[in-house]
Parts: structure tokens; C-alpha cells; sequence
């Protein structure tokens, strides 16, 4: 058979080529006429003279088209594959090391179990190294939370259909969150070879449910096909602004053999450089910060990487301007003097120039929108106040996901990378900053310093109200857990929205190492904070960090099942539930409509609290194989709970110690 | 309305009274509390953070009616029982101490008067709560919960949160 496919192709081959060559030969005859190109090719071919040479068009050598029929050996009844052959997913394996995939996160299923297979057997289970996860959403959070520690894709593989959809919400928080998650699901496109269980799995486009909210997606027909693909949608996902990529792997493809000797290449492709802002732009830019007499950074999700936070503070320091941080990322040091976020109101307010540096939210930042029965809107800025956006923002926008935000009038839009351009931003402003302007930047530097030392304090005052509360104060435990673990290489792996305990950490703690925080879930889907901590955690252990998580107990009930992960993989984390027994933010939005109304406001907690039976997550998390404590009430004994728990994650396991917490 | 020298002392004891029971009330009905030792009485009152998001409104009447909305509350489990019970911990937390969408109420809080005139008609992000959800008499318990939360300790006291 395999011949049979081979002789045709080659007999094809050569009709295409007489064809080629006879249209060159007479091209050349009539001088490229009218009357010949006017012909119907079938009718050139046939008009022209057969006989003639190809010459003197030389004949070019070309690599055949491979296509997944030319790949693979023929059928026959083989039952097992030849020692001089390969399965397709074994040559996918090595196409996937070859892009240094550390981890593979996965719930199993069986259309793409040819991949699995290979990674275990082939690749050894070593870079990738699977991680069984036992919610697919949990697999592509924990890919997510990876991402932000560690600075590079994790592979996440799931079952075609049914897995994806598990994995739907998960790759939304990616999607808005702008990180890159590299996912790939298993098909059997060809509805002729399906089993009885694969025609509910089976789809004719298995990436439509997701398209919306991944950057690219492709269903490789052929090895070469895929070799091609896993590089591009590598370098998709991995270059600014950021997105899941999805690859949809055919089952046959997967399993079939093809011949060692005729492997595809692996393409080599380095990854693009991230855009940044034009010459004129970022000199503009650099004018405006020099002339401004208050400026104020606002920054979201500009540090990519470590050097990220460092610019922001070279750039910070020389212009002397405040810094606003609305936590995407670890931008810049919480304890830093030029720090305003914890004035951020007063900050934007006093501002003659806000710039806005991978802002997600930038018409946020600079207003208010009251959520009332009749929402009104109120500009948080002066007037006359000057603002530029420099985002990738404006490079990526799609149609359907509204996650673009409210459009903000602005003074000078730059379509590029933050991180990108702030090298070029800093030289540009050292080049025009004269020695008067950098006098009047450093005395603007002192004011600043001391503003934020006057809101530090005026945030210990803060914790200590409730100090010896029951439930404890979530200031409580913030200051509980800082005091275990601020001599450590610490890392807080999961955060969130409000189960950073009301901002407490970035107000307590001195962040100022780029893992030490991870920032959101992205999308606003709860469920990411428990996978997205543990994938985090993985990232860590190799670097020998303390991972900390903040748990919050609605979000852990979503897929608990990734303390076993951790257990089972001895992911060393230490969980610290904020467990205030409710949906709070949902309680609050039902409470709003109750006085909306103008009834029965003491309903408005029915349907979003986790009470009646109360969860002991402690025996949960036990029961998983995790050390576990708690519930712990009395916030005196919460310190040496703690204590305890981190002994256990330093030895290489996770913890949880369950906290009752008030309820914000 | 004027008050003799005994009606003043009647209204104190009734205010310390209400403080003591008030720290001991268990503040969520699903948790009983196990409290460590009250925060000594000798500490001085904190310093008021600014003005948050939902600052009241200034009243346009004297403060004067503070002390008669005091002397007038319910006893304060049940205003902290109202104060659960209608929802104010959601934003302002289980001891008025609060949060990300409520400033503290209390220990200390603003008059009477400008309490109530905000709940009926704020002018921030909280929903409002007129007088057909919340009776002007619930308010007052409320608010004398709010005047009885504890005085938390020095920060100079508390070696966790040294700067």
C-alpha cells in the first residue's frame, strides 16, 4: 500500500512538473503573448508544444509537500509498531521538548492517549513531567499560576470536547489575564475510524468553543503540519500581548507509525522581540514626564519579567513620580518611598500627568463609576490633567469578550509593550532632563516619601482595630503569617481580588522580589486561586521558595481536588484558608439589590453563604494527604499553627491551616 | 430637653454597661468566638483615618442628640444582632472595624445624627436603607453597638505590625 501511495505520488509529481515546465517552455516561445495567458490552462498545457525542454528555467531541487498520508506507514494488521518506526506523538514529544516545557498538567482522557503514552515512555516523563490534576480547569489555573512565577508557558493536555470544556473558564482567566498557557487536546477527526465513546468527544472544530479567548489554535493534519505549528503557536502565546494557544491533536495522527528515518525537522524559530513604542512617541512621552510637576505611574501588567520592576524603578527614581500599582504583576517594591498605591485615590487626583503602563483597566484609574440604582460616572483626575497610555493593549483587541474596557480620552496612545519601551522611555528622559528639573524631581521624591509613610502608618492603625477579634481580623492573619515567614525566601503564589485580605499583605508585607506576587485571577472566575497557588508552588520548588497561599474557601470548594495534586507531586505550599464562610462579594451585590428595592434587607445573605453544615477543611485537606490544622477562631493560636504548618513545607509537602476570618 | 445630674449618671452606667456586654458578644452567629483578653481600657483612642469613599455627609443639626440617641439604644446585642442581621458588616465588617468597601465605624463614631442622615441617604457607594427596612429605633441600637466596639491596643504595643 505504502508503495502504491508512493508511486502515485511520484507519478503526480511528475505530472505536475511536465505540466510546469511545458507553461515555461511556451512562456518563452511566444514571449509571454496575451493570446497565451488569456488561455485556460488546460488549454496552454494542451496549445503548447510537449516535446520541448523545460530549459532554461533550471530545475530547482524542492522538498516534497509531506503530507500525513505520505508520513505514515501503510494499514495493515501490525498490531504493534516496528523498531525502525515511531509513533506521531513520539515525534510530537520531542517537537515538545525541543521548546523546554518543564511540566505537563493533565486529567486524562483517552483521545490523546498516543500523547500520553509517549511522554511517559518516550520522553521519560521528564520535560515535560506529567502532573496529574483532576480538573481540567485545575490543570490550565495551575498552568496559569506557573507562568507567573517562573516567566515561561506550562503544556497542559486535555481530553478533546469534554476536557476543554472543563478547561474553559480556566483558559478565560489566561485569556484576560494575558498569559500564555500552552494547551493541546486530543481529536479523532476522521469520523470513519471513531469508536462508540469518541463520537461524544468528536468535533468538527474542536477549538471554536475557545476561539474567542485564545490568541491562535490550529488542528495540524500531518507531523510536518504539527512540527510547524508547535513552534509557531509557542511563539504566538509567548510574544507580547500574551494568550493560550490551543493545538488540537488528531488521535490517529497521534497513534500511527510513520518510518524513524523520515521525521519531520523541528523548526527552530526564535521567539519575536516585543514591540516597542516608535522614536517619536516615546520622545514625546519623555517631554511630557519631564515638564509635568506631578506625574504619576500607573502600572498593571507592565513587569513581564524581573528586569520589569527593576526599569519602573530606575524610571520612578529619575523622574521622582509616584507609582500607582493595580497588582496585575509584581511591578514595583511595596515598600518603596515613591509607593502612593495605597493613597492611589490622592495620587491620580493630584496628578497633572497620569501615565498608564500596560494598564488593563486604564478608564478605571482615572474615574469612578458609582453603582447605584442610577450609575453615574465621576472623573477621578483634576481638569487639564494630561494622560498617555503605552499598552499592547491596543495591538490585541477582540469582539465578543468585552475585556477591552471603557475607551479613555488620552493625550498619547503608544501600541506597544511597556517593559519594551521603558529602556528607551529612560534614556530618552535623561537626555532632557536638565539639572533644574532634576532638583525639582528630587523634592518631589521627599514629598512623596513621606506621604507614603504617613499611609503605612495610617495602615497599622488600621490592623489593629478587631485585633483580638473572633473570627480573626483578616489584618490579623496577615500580620500572623508576615511574622512566620518574613526571614524566608517567601513567595505569595495566590491572591484573590479581596482574598489578599483586603489589600493586607501589600500593605504589611515588603514585596520586593518579582515572585513575590503573582496577582489575579484575570478574568474574574473563581476557582483559579487553589490551582493557580499550586501551579505557582511547582514553579517555586525547584528555586527553593517558601510558596504561601492565601485560600479563600469558595474558591478551594471549585476543584478541591488539586491539594491532592500537590500532595501527590510533594508540591511544598502553604495554604492559609480565609475561610469567612461565604460568597462575599456575591452577598454583597444580592444585599445591594435588597436595599434597591427597599425590602427585606436581612435576606440578602440567603444563597451565598457556605454555613449550615460548615466545611472542616482541615479534614478535607487530610484526607487528600495534606497536613492540615484547623478550624482555627482564636487568633492567638493561629501563630504557632502556622509555624507548624511551615515546618511541614519545608520538609516538601503542603500545608493548609484553616483560619475562620472575618468576613473582609 | 434637659437632663438632671442623675438622669447623667443613670445614662453612664447604662453606657458602660452596654460597652461590657458589648465585648462580649459573639459577632457571627455561625463561629462562636473564643476571645482572648479585652484590650486594656487605659489605651488611648485611636487617630480617625481619612475621609474614605463613603465619608457621611455633614448633618445640618447639632450633635447634642448623640447623647440621647446613646441613652435611648437597646442594649447593644441587639444592635450588634441588627447590625449582622441588616447586612452593615458585609462592607463595614463583623466589628465595624472596616474593609475594602466600608470605612470603620467605630469606636468613635461620627454624631448620631449625621449616622442616621447618611444611611437614609448616602452619598457614596453604600446602598441606602430607609426607614421601611431599618426603624430610626434600630438605628439607634446600631449605633450604640458602634459606640461600643473596643479600643484596640497601641500599634507601638502590637510587635506585629512594627513597621
Amino acid at each position: 500500500m505504502a508503495e502504491r501511495q508512493k508511486s502515485a505520488r511520484k507519478q503526480l509529481e511528475r505530472r505536475e512538473f511536465l505540466q510546469k515546465g511545458a507553461l515555461a517552455g511556451a512562456a518563452a516561445i511566444v514571449g509571454g503573448g496575451a493570446e497565451l495567458t488569456a488561455l485556460p490552462a488546460d488549454a496552454a498545457a494542451q496549445t503548447a508544444p510537449p516535446a520541448l525542454p523545460a530549459s532554461p528555467a533550471p530545475v530547482v531541487p524542492t522538498t516534497p509537500i509531506m503530507t500525513a498520508a505520505g508520513e505514515a506507514i501503510g494499514p495493515g494488521e501490525a498490531q504493534v509498531i516496528g523498531d525502525n518506526q515511531r509513533s506521531g506523538s513520539d515525534f510530537m514529544v520531542d517537537v515538545l521538548k525541543s521548546l523546554g516545557f518543564e511540566y505537563v498538567a493533565a486529567n486524562p482522557g483517552s483521545s490523546f492517549r498516543g500523547l500520553h503514552e509517549s511522554i511517559i515512555n518516550h520522553g521519560g516523563n521528564r520535560a515535560p513531567e506529567l502532573i496529574t490534576c483532576m480538573h481540567e480547569e485545575s490543570a490550565v489555573a495551575m498552568a496559569h499560576g506557573y507562568f507567573k512565577a517562573e516567566g515561561k508557558p506550562m503544556l497542559v493536555a486535555a481530553h478533546g470536547t469534554v476536557g476543554l470544556q472543563h478547561a474553559s473558564m480556566a483558559l478565560y482567566n489566561a485569556w484576560c489575564d494575558r498569559v500564555p498557557v500552552y494547551m493541546v487536546i486530543g481529536n479523532y477527526n476522521d469520523a470513519a475510524v471513531r469508536r462508540p465513546a469518541e463520537w461524544y468527544h468528536g468535533v468538527q472544530d474542536a477549538a471554536l468553543m475557545v476561539r474567542d479567548f485564545t490568541k491562535w489554535d490550529d488542528t495540524p493534519w500531518s507531523l510536518t503540519h504539527f512540527a510547524e505549528s508547535a513552534v509557531r503557536a509557542y511563539n504566538v502565546a509567548v510574544t507580547p500581548p500574551m494568550a493560550p494557544v490551543l493545538l488540537v491533536l488528531d488521535g490517529i495522527l497521534q497513534e500511527q507509525g510513520v518510518d524513524a528515518g523520515k521525521l519531520p525537522a523541528i523548526p527552530k524559530t526564535p521567539v519575536p522581540s516585543a514591540p516597542q513604542g516608535d522614536t517619536a512617541s516615546v520622545e514625546q512621552a519623555a517631554r511630557m514626564l519631564v515638564a509635568a510637576e506631578n506625574p504619576v505611574l500607573v502600572v498593571d501588567r507592565l513587569a513581564r519579567t524581573p528586569n520589569g520592576m527593576k526599569l519602573l524603578v530606575e524610571l520612578a527614581e529619575l523622574v521622582g513620580a509616584g507609582v500607582v500599582d493595580a497588582t496585575s504583576r509584581m511591578n514595583f517594591p511595596t515598600r518603596h518611598p515613591l509607593n502612593q498605591s495605597m493613597r492611589a485615590a490622592a495620587a491620580v487626583g493630584d496628578a497633572d500627568l497620569i501615565v498608564g503602563l500596560e494598564v488593563a483597566d486604564f478608564w478605571a484609574s482615572v474615574n469612578t463609576l458609582r453603582d447605584q440604582l442610577h450609575r453615574s460616572t465621576e472623573p477621578r483626575t483634576k481638569p487639564g490633567a494630561k494622560m498617555i497610555t503605552i499598552t499592547t493593549g491596543d495591538l490585541y483587541v477582540r469582539a465578543n469578550y468585552q475585556d477591552f474596557r471603557r475607551l479613555q480620552d488620552v493625550d498619547l496612545a503608544i501600541a506597544a509593550d511597556g517593559e519594551a519601551t521603558l529602556p528607551s522611555l529612560i534614556e530618552a528622559v535623561k537626555r532632557l532632563a536638565s539639572s533644574d528639573r532634576r532638583r525639582v524631581f528630587q523634592e518631589r521624591a521627599t514629598k512623596l516619601a513621606d506621604l507614603s509613610r504617613v499611609a503605612a502608618d495610617r495602615a497599622r492603625v488600621n490592623a489593629s482595630f478587631a485585633w483580638n477579634a473572633s473570627p480573626v481580623s483578616t489584618a490579623r492573619l496577615s500580620a500572623e503569617l508576615w511574622a512566620q515567614i518574613k526571614n524566608e525566601d517567601w513567595s505569595l503564589v495566590s491572591s484573590y481580588y479581596t482574598s489578599d485580605l483586603g489589600g493586607w499583605p501589600r500593605r504589611l508585607w515588603n514585596f520586593d522580589k518579582p515572585y513575590q506576587w503573582l496577582g489575579h485571577a484575570g478574568g474574574g472566575g473563581i476557582g483559579y486561586g487553589a490551582p493557580a497557588s499550586v501551579g505557582g508552588a511547582l514553579a517555586n520548588k525547584k528555586h527553593g521558595r517558601l510558596s504561601v497561599a492565601i485560600q479563600t474557601d469558595g474558591d478551594l470548594m471549585y476543584a478541591p481536588g488539586v491539594l491532592w495534586t500537590a500532595a501527590h507531586h510533594r508540591i511544598p505550599l502553604l495554604s492559609v484558608m480565609n475561610n469567612n464562610r461565604a460568597y462575599h462579594m456575591e452577598l454583597m451585590h444580592v444585599q445591594r439589590m435588597c436595599n434597591a428595592r427597599n425590602r427585606s434587607v436581612d435576606r440578602g445573605a440567603i444563597g451565598s453563604q457556605i454555613i449550615d453544615p460548615n466545611i472542616d477543611y482541615a479534614k478535607m485537606a487530610v484526607s487528600m494527604g495534606v497536613y492540615a490544622e484547623g478550624p482555627i477562631d482564636n487568633p492567638a493560636d493561629l501563630g504557632p499553627a502556622l509555624k507548624r504548618a511551615i515546618a511541614v513545607v519545608k520538609r516538601g509537602e503542603p500545608a493548609l491551616v484553616d483560619v475562620v476570618t472575618q468576613v473582609r | 430637653m434637659r437632663f438632671s445630674g442623675g438622669v447623667w449618671l443613670v445614662i453612664a452606667i447604662v453606657v458602660a454597661l452596654m460597652i461590657n456586654v458589648a465585648a462580649q458578644i459573639r459577632p457571627t452567629p455561625q463561629a462562636p468566638p473564643r476571645r482572648t483578653a479585652p484590650p486594656p481600657r487605659t489605651a488611648p483612642p485611636p487617630k480617625r483615618e481619612a475621609p474614605e469613599p463613603a465619608e457621611p455627609k455633614p448633618a445640618p443639626a447639632p450633635a447634642p442628640v448623640q447623647a440621647k440617641a446613646a441613652a435611648d439604644a437597646a442594649p447593644t446585642d441587639a444592635g450588634a444582632a441588627l447590625y449582622r442581621k441588616n447586612g452593615c458588616y458585609e462592607c463595614h465588617v463583623n466589628d465595624a472595624q472596616g474593609g475594602p468597601q466600608g470605612p470603620r465605624l467605630g469606636p468613635n463614631p461620627i454624631p448620631f445624627q449625621r449616622f442616621a442622615a447618611y444611611v437614609r441617604n448616602p452619598s457614596g457607594d453604600m446602598p441606602p436603607f430607609t426607614a421601611k427596612v431599618i426603624s430610626d429605633q434600630d438605628l439607634q441600637s446600631i449605633y450604640a453597638f458602634l459606640q461600643s466596639r473596643p479600643t484596640p491596643p497601641p500599634v507601638r504595643e502590637i510587635p506585629l505590625l512594627a513597621p
